[in-house]
């Protein structure tokens, strides 16, 4: 009897250690599923579901580096407090301001330092045909409007993500001169962002996103 | 070497492409109707035609006129004719007139585009253009006078 009890014993054991042994390569096969890539962990968004991707860089599109061009009414906007542009300054037919007032009037196509007017080429607003206001929309509406080619300048998906990625004017939100403050996320991470949108179908959120904050009571 | 016209006269000049057309204008070329204000595109006392778009001078660098076309004042007209100097004259416009040169050149632009300019297109035309004497009733009254004058045919 005590050689069976003694390889029962052994038995017993073995399918223990079996069992621990396949209990830690589970957990460790879960905890790398669940860890991104080394390629995707520093730009990830938390989720890619319900525009997710989206509301990862929308905080960019609000900055007003690009609000003050993208906000209503037929003129541009000044400051981190998005007051109205000084000089009476418009919109005008093609975005590029009214008869002695146009945009390169006064903006070259480089900043000229402190104190004195940013510039990137083309300097501009939106033509007043497609304004692409984003004052006072909801992250769902700023993604609808950014994709709509009837409101986007005829843009496919291509063309838009090579303009918020590329463009040298939006771009100048990064590099704005003294004085200015800089779009805070990095370009680097922006664009990889956007382009993780457009990867993943460029889904919008749903409606219940936030509204834009550059309120300005009047306008 | 830079080469650009200036008053229908073509200019080569060897200067820093950096320098502000304004200093270009006046030490280089002697100009000197068109004034140094704020020297930050604030006031549109610097203002001159650039391929015939206002353009304050005193930022824009020399570079940006190259192989372009500028007028400055003096070549508004060769002798006063212009329908703007001479409402100027009429409405006896300037006190100081440090800041009269800018605001005829931004005015002639705003007739070009609009011969008959409402008093919210002088408005929009005209607020980056200053005048610390507060001339800016008689700069509107004179517009209408010159736009009245072209619209009669007195234009040159």
């Amino acid at each position: 009897m005590k050689p069976l009890r003694a390889s029962f014993r052994f038995l017993a054991v073995g399918i223990a250690v079996l069992i621990f042994a396949a209990a830690i390569s589970f957990s460790v096969s879960i905890s790398a599923a669940e860890k991104p890539s080394a390629e995707t962990t520093a730009f990830a968004a938390p989720s890619t579901g319900d525009g997710a991707l989206f509301t990862a860089f929308v905080s960019v599109l609000r900055h007003p580096r690009c609000m003050n061009c993208h906000s209503r009414g037929d003129f541009p906007r000044q400051g981190d407090d998005g007051h109205p542009h000084a000089m009476n300054v418009r919109r005008g037919p093609e975005g590029h301001g009214v008869t002695a007032e146009k945009c390169s009037t006064c903006h070259q196509d480089h900043n000229l330092g402190a104190h004195l007017p940013p510039g990137a080429p083309n300097w501009a607003l939106p033509p007043p045909a497609t304004p692409m206001i984003w004052q006072g929309l909801t992250d769902a509406q700023i993604c609808r409007s950014i994709k709509d080619p009837k409101q986007n300048k005829n843009r496919n998906l291509d063309q838009l993500v090579e303009h918020l990625t590329e463009d040298k004017l939006v771009m100048w939100g990064w590099n704005p001169g003294e004085g200015r403050t800089p779009i805070p996320m990095p370009h680097e991470e922006f664009a990889a962002k956007v382009k993780q949108w457009q990867a993943a179908g460029a889904t919008c959120p749903t409606e219940t996103g936030k509204r834009a904050k550059l309120d300005v009571p009047g306008q | 070497m830079l080469s650009f016209i200036v008053n229908k006269q073509r200019v080569n000049l060897d200067v820093d492409p950096s320098t502000p057309l304004l200093w270009v204008l006046r030490e280089n070329l002697g100009l000197t109707g068109t004034k140094y204000g704020c020297g930050m595109a604030q006031c549109g006392a610097c203002t001159v035609h650039l391929n015939g778009e206002a353009v304050r001078s005193c930022v824009a660098p020399v570079s940006r006129a190259a192989g372009k076309e500028v007028t400055t004042i003096e070549g508004l007209s060769p002798d006063l004719s212009h329908p703007l100097q001479r409402a100027w004259i009429a409405e006896d416009v300037p006190q100081c007139g440090y800041c009269q040169s800018g605001q005829l050149m931004s005015a002639a632009v705003l007739l070009r585009e609009k011969p008959q300019p409402t008093d919210e297109d002088i408005d929009e035309a005209m607020t980056g253009n200053i005048c610390r004497c507060g001339t800016y009733p008689r700069i509107r009254k004179a517009i209408h006078r010159a736009a009245g004058m072209m619209t009669k045919g007195e234009a040159r």
